[in-house]
């Protein structure tokens, strides 16, 4: 009993000891800010010194509040199933066949999550206008013919989905392909001997292996789209179409650069927060996301 | 207890304590942060950081090639970034810089506020007549009774109109809005494909709405503002301009768009209310009207019924800013002088000088454009004296007009219908930046 | 089959009754045809609207600003445009874009480092070992990947500010170094491919954690660590909030953060900002674009054997 629990003393010493490092950026980096700004939220601008709901209070009876919340559901009902379909679907073709072409495919799916910056904002808005796009006649046979009949209001949940998705997905798929690369052949050859199509295969076989992976996708996909601010911020800043708060982190940015308001700031981003880690949460303990074979 | 227990129970105690800890850390972190309200004496040699965005770059070196014995480091920065780079260097107690040039007359509101109190007052660092010299352009920069910052440029409306087809078509310039809009009734009926202005941008509010004194930024003082769209001076302007943006002969489009410019190479701009840089930066270059020699000219703004002035309002107009917390604000104050003064600088420089002295230097290149049908510069220095004063920065900005005025008329909508909205976003913007609403 | 050999082989060799199973399947083939047929069509069909954004982007410096607007979307212009726009971006303020360059190739590669380091050796213990404190680290990274960028501006800030690194490259690399997305996907990997008669064979040689961790572990971790690697450099080298919001010294920024200054003060995407002499256009944004996608490209090539290999699925093992 005690030569165990001694030996479970060093192990753990041995782990902590392979851990510390990591753990230690974990808390500058990661809990010591989330920290900070969750008691940044209770603080307010306008009565330094003071702690309570104020920050909050105003927050959620500001006039931009309300509106971003619809836009951001929007987005996040049209974007988050076709990511993790999308993702999903063309990992599973690219898997299909295993060769040159599915290497380049992965490569161009990819490179257009790279461009960032100015000259993503140059990109999107000269695929999307009209009168300058490559995809012009595909744009004119959808009847719009100029850049205010694509940039409307009700038109930018889903255009944000689109560039989204493009720029999303390439990730998503490298990560999935590689899981299914893990799958052992056995299990795939043995399914296929027993009768089950290249469908079969995928939904049944395929699909239940990569089970942790699209969880995975689907937590970070959610808090990627609640916390959409590069799409609407870029479109924005050359179309002047939405608004510096269409979507919760726009708001966010605008009390924190636009006022100066780090307590607003903190209060929209603890909001986010909360219902991100919740979502990832609810996913992970009605999974069994973290499980390995030391606890099995 | 099992161990099972026993780790749960070990797994809680260690994350308290890393939240403890974190919390510890944080809140040390943030003690000592608040900005140092006392200053030392000035130090002449203390080294100026300058702060500039890409354009003036050339400026603020041309300024220290003239004077090689000031310390200075120049650097260019995001603008968008000014704000909260200031606020965090307040949190954090240093790293302001010394001098500032924003390319936005709101940010010399925000900045010397109460809650950013950044700005040094230059009222006793600039020569009396030096800030004579300005005229009125500096008029923006007092804020509370003081001088907190020098104004760059000017970027007052003139209506700049294509002269070879306005003689060809017979129409004669309007001078007041009602000929302008009868002229845009014409227009959509006898040549239609043709405009008169571009109204989808962010510029209905510098050309239009601000030249007739729409209450939107009227500051009454430091924590009060009057935002009123029921006000007649803006009702008038829905009523000019949503019968053009009906029958077309006003663009629903940004002036910046490829739309605009394909009629801007067509020559099919007839005519547009828009700031002094127009003719150089929208008329002239092949990637935009790409308007041949000889053909743009400028009228003078027209007047609002019931006025006696032209008004103009503004689209830009940069202006230079000196720190409070500087080290050095003589020298500081001496390097934004400088830049919005020297005649040697702004004589080069793209847009029109707010500085009267400089704007005469700087008229030398419009005189022998040959861009020009008639030479633009006594058009540009009229409308410099009559930038509508009843419009003043202030800390909310404008932007919620792009989401409901230009909203509207992108998607086809009057902008009558918007003005309700755009009252209650300015409202809801000016409150929470700290200024009470009156109508 | 053992997960070793799993994590090792690679694409061209596979085992031997693999391949004799596949010879069968040939013979399958021809009744997919038409499936084969809608597998090529999605895929192209969607690679087109990856493609020609991409290829746009590359003709765009090639053109002038006014040829972007009129001339065929995708159409070629000169090289001497090209050179010039090069040499537009190249002169601004003496050359100061190779300096953004090297300082982006610094602090991307200073993280990487870290990442990896701190990345393998909390992701083996926490997926071999058992220890208190485990599952909290698990948790708080995941909570992490999911936490808002504009959560940490304000603390890190005054964090890096208190140790007086703002304007450092510390300030930059330190704060990217942690990279939960990077530790998860160690865990994830550990947990399902060091098989454990290595590690116990490892430790009955007397081996202490740390050797065995080196001889044994490291070696299996090939295809994880370019995984990491790629991973990281790419969120590193397009990192634009933490140094936006660390550094104010112009000598200091990286590539994002100084293009990104200079596109804002320049009218080629906000002429509405008023005039400018800059020779700062549209080719030349995106010219700047394909200085930061380029480098992403060639490690893409250069690491595809492990972006197919490196990481396995956490249920496979039977």
């Amino acid at each position: 009993m005690t030569t165990s629990r001694r030996a479970a003393a060093r192990s753990s010493a041995t782990a902590w000891a392979f851990t510390a490092p990591y753990a230690l950026l974990l808390l500058a980096f990661g809990v010591a800010p989330a920290v900070y700004a969750i008691y940044e939220s209770f603080t307010s601008a306008k009565n330094p010194g003071s702690l309570g709901l104020d920050s909050y209070a105003m927050v959620l009876h500001d006039f931009r509040f309300w509106p971003a919340i619809g836009n951001v559901a929007l987005f996040m009902v049209i974007w988050i199933p076709v990511m993790v379909c999308g993702t999903i679907l063309l990992a599973l073709l690219l898997h299909e066949r295993v060769g040159r072409l599915s290497s380049t495919m992965r490569l161009i799916f990819f490179l257009p999550g790279a461009v960032t910056g100015s000259a993503a904002v140059l990109l999107w808005y000269f695929m999307l206008d009209p009168q300058v796009s490559p995809f012009a006649p595909a744009l004119h046979a959808m009847g719009l013919h100029n850049s205010i009949d694509v940039f409307t209001s009700s038109h930018l949940a889903p255009i944000f989905a689109l560039v989204a998705f493009i720029t999303g997905v390439g990730q998503w798929i490298v990560v999935m392909f590689g899981a299914l690369q893990g799958i052992p052949e056995e299990l795939i050859e043995s399914a296929k001997l027993d009768g089950a199509g290249p469908f079969g295969t995928a939904l049944l076989i395929k699909l239940p292996l990569i089970r942790k992976y699209v969880i995975y996708m689907m937590i970070l996909a959610f808090a990627a789209a609640l916390q959409i601010f590069v799409e609407p911020s870029l479109f924005y800043s050359i179309t002047q179409s939405g608004s510096a708060w269409w979507s919760l982190n726009q708001l966010g940015f605008a009390f924190a650069f636009g006022q100066g308001d780090f307590a607003q700031a903190a209060t929209v981003s603890v909001i986010l927060l909360v219902l991100s880690a919740a979502a990832a949460l609810f996913l992970v303990f009605r999974t069994d996301f973290f499980k390995t074979e030391v606890e099995s | 207890m099992s161990p099972n227990q026993l780790s749960r129970g070990r797994t809680k105690a260690a994350a308290a304590a890393v939240l403890l800890a974190a919390t510890l850390l944080a809140l040390s972190a943030c003690s000592g942060g608040a900005p140092a309200q006392t200053k030392a004496a000035d130090d002449p040699n203390a080294t100026l950081l300058v702060w500039t965005d890409a354009t003036r770059q050339t400026g603020f070196e041309a300024f220290q090639k003239a004077n090689p014995d000031v310390k200075m480091k120049i650097e260019t920065y995001d603008p968008a970034a000014l704000l909260t780079k200031i606020q965090l260097f307040n949190r954090s107690g240093s790293g302001w810089p010394d001098v500032v040039f924003s390319q936005s007359p709101d940010d010399a509101a925000a900045l010397s506020s109460s809650l950013y109190n950044f700005t040094a007052p230059l009222d006793s660092l600039v020569p009396q007549d030096v800030q004579k010299n300005f005229g009125t352009a500096n008029d923006t920069c007092k804020i509370s009774g003081k001088l907190v910052c020098l104004k760059n440029d000017l970027a007052q409306d003139v209506l700049w109109y294509n002269k070879p087809v306005m003689d060809k078509f017979g129409y004669k310039l309007p001078t007041t809005w009602d000929e302008y809009q009868a002229l845009g009734k014409k227009v959509a009926a006898e040549h239609p494909g043709y405009i008169i202005g571009a109204a989808g941008d962010v510029n209905i509010y510098y050309d239009y709405l601000w030249s007739s004194g729409c209450p939107l930024q009227t500051v009454v003082n430091e924590t009060e503002v009057k935002i009123n769209t029921k006000d007649p001076k803006c009702t008038r302007v829905a009523d000019m301009i949503d019968p053009l943006l009906a029958n077309g002969s006003v663009a629903k489009a940004s002036p910046f768009s490829p739309d605009v410019a394909a009629l801007g190479k067509a020559q099919k701009v007839l005519m547009i209310p828009a700031a002094s840089w127009f003719g150089d930066f929208v008329f002239k270059p092949a990637a935009s009207f790409g308007t041949p020699e000889g053909v743009i000219a400028a009228a003078p703004m027209p007047t609002w019924s019931g006025e006696s002035t032209n008004y103009s309002g503004a689209q830009g107009g940069g202006v230079y800013m000196v720190s409070q917390h500087s080290k050095n604000t003589a020298g500081a104050a001496k390097i934004a002088q400088w830049m919005a003064t020297s005649t040697d600088y702004q004589a080069t420089a793209p847009t029109y000088p707010a500085y009267g002295p400089a704007a005469t230097a700087w008229a030398a290149r419009l005189a022998t454009d040959k861009f020009y049908a008639q030479n633009p510069f006594p058009v540009l220095q009229d409308a410099a004296g009559k930038i509508n004063p009843a419009e003043n920065p202030t800390r909310y900005g404008i932007s919620a007009v792009t989401a409901t005025v230009v909203a509207a008329i992108t998607s086809g909508k009057s902008v009558a219908s918007s003005l309700a909205d755009l009252q209650t976003q300015l409202a809801g913007l000016a409150q929470s930046t700290g200024y009470a609403v009156t109508q | 089959m053992s997960s070793h050999s799993l994590a090792t082989r690679t694409e061209k060799t596979e085992p031997a009754p693999a391949r004799t199973r596949r010879t069968r399947n040939r013979g399958w083939k021809p009744r997919l045809a038409p499936l084969s047929i809608l597998r090529l069509l999605i895929l192209f069909g969607f690679g087109i609207f990856c493609l020609v954004p991409l290829i746009w982007l590359l003709l765009t410096p090639t053109k002038t600003d006014a040829a972007i607007l009129g001339d065929f979307p995708l159409s070629f212009g000169t090289f001497d445009r090209l050179a010039a726009a090069w040499q537009h971006l190249t002169a601004y303020s003496g050359g100061i874009l190779f300096k953004w360059m090297l300082n982006s190739v610094y602090y991307s590669a200073g993280s990487l480092v870290i990442t990896i380091v701190t990345g393998l050796l909390a992701g083996y213990a926490m997926a071999t070992m058992r220890f208190p404190g485990r599952k909290t680290i698990l948790t708080l990274t995941l909570l992490s990947m999911v936490m808002p960028a504009t959560v940490t501006v304000l603390p890190l800030f005054l964090e890096i500010n208190a140790v007086g690194l703002t304007n450092t490259a510390a300030s930059v690399i330190l704060p990217a170094s942690f990279f939960p997305f990077g530790v998860y996907l160690a865990f994830v990997y550990f947990s399902t491919s060091v098989p454990k008669e290595l590690l116990e064979a490892a430790r009955l040689d007397g081996c202490s954690e740390f050797r065995a961790f080196i001889s044994v572990v490291l070696p299996i971790a090939k295809p994880l660590i370019g995984l990491l690697a790629f991973f990281s450099f790419v969120a590193n080298w397009n990192n634009y909030f933490l140094p936006y919001v660390m550094l104010s010294d112009q000598d200091a920024y990286n590539l994002p953060v100084g293009l990104g200054a200079l596109m804002a003060g320049s009218p080629a995407l906000h002429p509405e900002r008023g005039g400018s002499f800059l020779p700062i256009t549209r080719p030349e944004v995106a010219l700047a674009g394909l200085i930061v996608v380029i480098p992403i490209a060639l490690l893409f090539l250069i690491f595809q054997r492990y972006l197919v290999r490196g990481i396995l699925s956490g249920s496979v093992k039977s």
